[in-house]
């Protein structure tokens, strides 16, 4: 393993492409991007990409943690941050941000998830500690790279719950938590299960879910119980920090409209165009096109599902839908009123 | 043996920015293979074709494998 240490500028054109532990200490491993931009629907398929050419695939720095330090350091904060509760169009969302050649969007990076779930050697890391590093590995991934200037992080669904560990880094960061109708999405996961959705992926406890009980638990009320803890997290802390709300009726025309009042900036040029464009194919596969599907998937739910969902996620549901539209009415989402974009 | 190794190649390519230039024109794994075999041996290292072929598995490996 090679452990020269680079400069910054020996690492302008890198990224950080994964974290992980040599014995105790953390690492980093770096992939060189040349002047590839993040297009693609998520981080690791832009990973994939760079590793098309040799060269990035056979020489990647491994460094430490002090390193994205040193490069973190006065690094402009991200325009936003997106929370999402999955299946829910922040694909879409991530798309169209992504057309706009002046944005830097990082979708779901493997990186930040290790940041603030893994454990060193099965030991707790002190949120302190957590908070530094989100700071140094989230400003160098958003950091400005050619005509890229403003940086839009989007995070893992259940990275929602761990959102006061996030604004602890970042205070000052506008974000928003876009979600949709619950049986659709558990009808989405029901076809293609994500991993969180799958038992033993994360550590159901902050979820309200007993390990212990986790071996007689019937795997769709598991998915069904994950998604209700992400509801209520995004509604606890929307209520006590000032996140907007964004529900899928309000796609792709809440990325216009709303955005550069939640997120403080301005659309310039062709950039309307250009988002309205990506927003016309299908986000997670860009070769067809995207065409709404909620009363295809509300007619595909079985009575169990919609049981689970009523059971479970039509409260923390109406209780987010109520926020918005105090939301709305009081112009948390910039003053143009969401409920007339659906 | 172990100066004469592809890891310390990989070394001395990470900390020159112009040999970078240089190994990042090949778009073909076979072709960016041999020129790295053709420099090590202009700088006097010994490594063969195979070393830098497995070098390359072992860096595609541990991407695939990162989830494990």
């Amino acid at each position: 393993m090679d452990l020269t240490t680079p400069t910054a500028e020996q690492l302008e054109d890198w990224i950080p492409i994964r974290l992980y532990w040599a014995g105790t200490e953390p690492m980093v491993d770096w992939c060189w991007l040349g002047d590839l931009r993040f297009t693609d629907p998520f981080f690791d398929q832009t990973v994939a990409r760079a590793f098309r050419r040799p060269f990035s695939l056979l020489f990647r720095h491994q460094t430490s943690l002090d390193v994205l330090e040193q490069m973190g350091k006065g690094v402009e904060p991200p325009a936003g941050f997106i929370f999402h509760a999955s299946r829910c169009g922040s694909t879409l969302v991530s798309q169209m941000l992504a057309a706009v050649e002046s944005n830097i969007v990082i979708s779901e990076a493997p990186p930040i998830d290790f940041v603030l779930r893994s454990t060193a050697d099965g030991k707790a890391i002190a949120d302190e500690q957590r908070v530094q590093w989100l700071r140094w590995l989230i400003g160098v991934l958003g950091r400005s790279r050619g005509r890229a200037v403003r940086s839009y992080i989007k995070f893992d669904s259940w990275h929602v719950l761990h959102l006061p560990l996030l604004r602890r880094a970042f205070p000052d960061v506008p974000w928003i938590f876009i979600y949709r109708e619950p049986l659709e999405i558990l009808v989405s996961h029901q076809q293609q299960p994500g991993s969180q959705m799958v038992p033993g992926t994360l550590d159901p406890r902050p979820f309200g879910i007993d390990p212990s009980g986790l071996r007689e638990m019937p795997s769709d009320e598991y998915g069904a119980r994950i998604l209700a803890g992400i509801f209520e997290a995004a509604g606890i802390h929307a209520r006590s920090d000032g996140g907007v709300l964004i529900n899928y009726t309000q796609l792709p025309e809440a990325v216009w409209s709303l955005f550069p009042q939640i997120f403080r900036g301005n659309h310039e040029g062709d950039d309307i165009e250009r988002m309205q464009n990506a927003a016309r194919f299908h986000a997670k596969n860009p070769s067809l096109n995207f065409e709404p599907d909620s009363a295809q998937k509300r007619e595909q739910a079985g009575d169990r599902l919609a049981q689970l969902a009523r059971q479970w996620l039509q409260v923390p549901y109406e209780s987010l839908e109520v926020l918005r539209q105090g939301q709305s009415r009081n112009g948390a989402s910039g003053g143009c009123g969401a409920d007339g974009l659906s | 043996m172990l100066e004469n190794s592809f890891e310390k190649f990989r070394e001395l390519v990470l900390r020159d920015l112009a040999l970078q230039e240089t190994l990042r024109e090949p778009t073909r794994d076979d072709a960016l293979i041999e020129m790295v075999v053709r420099i090590g041996v202009e700088r006097g290292f010994g490594f063969t074709a195979d070393e830098v072929r497995d070098a390359m598995r072992t860096s595609r490996r541990a991407w695939l494998e990162r989830w494990i």
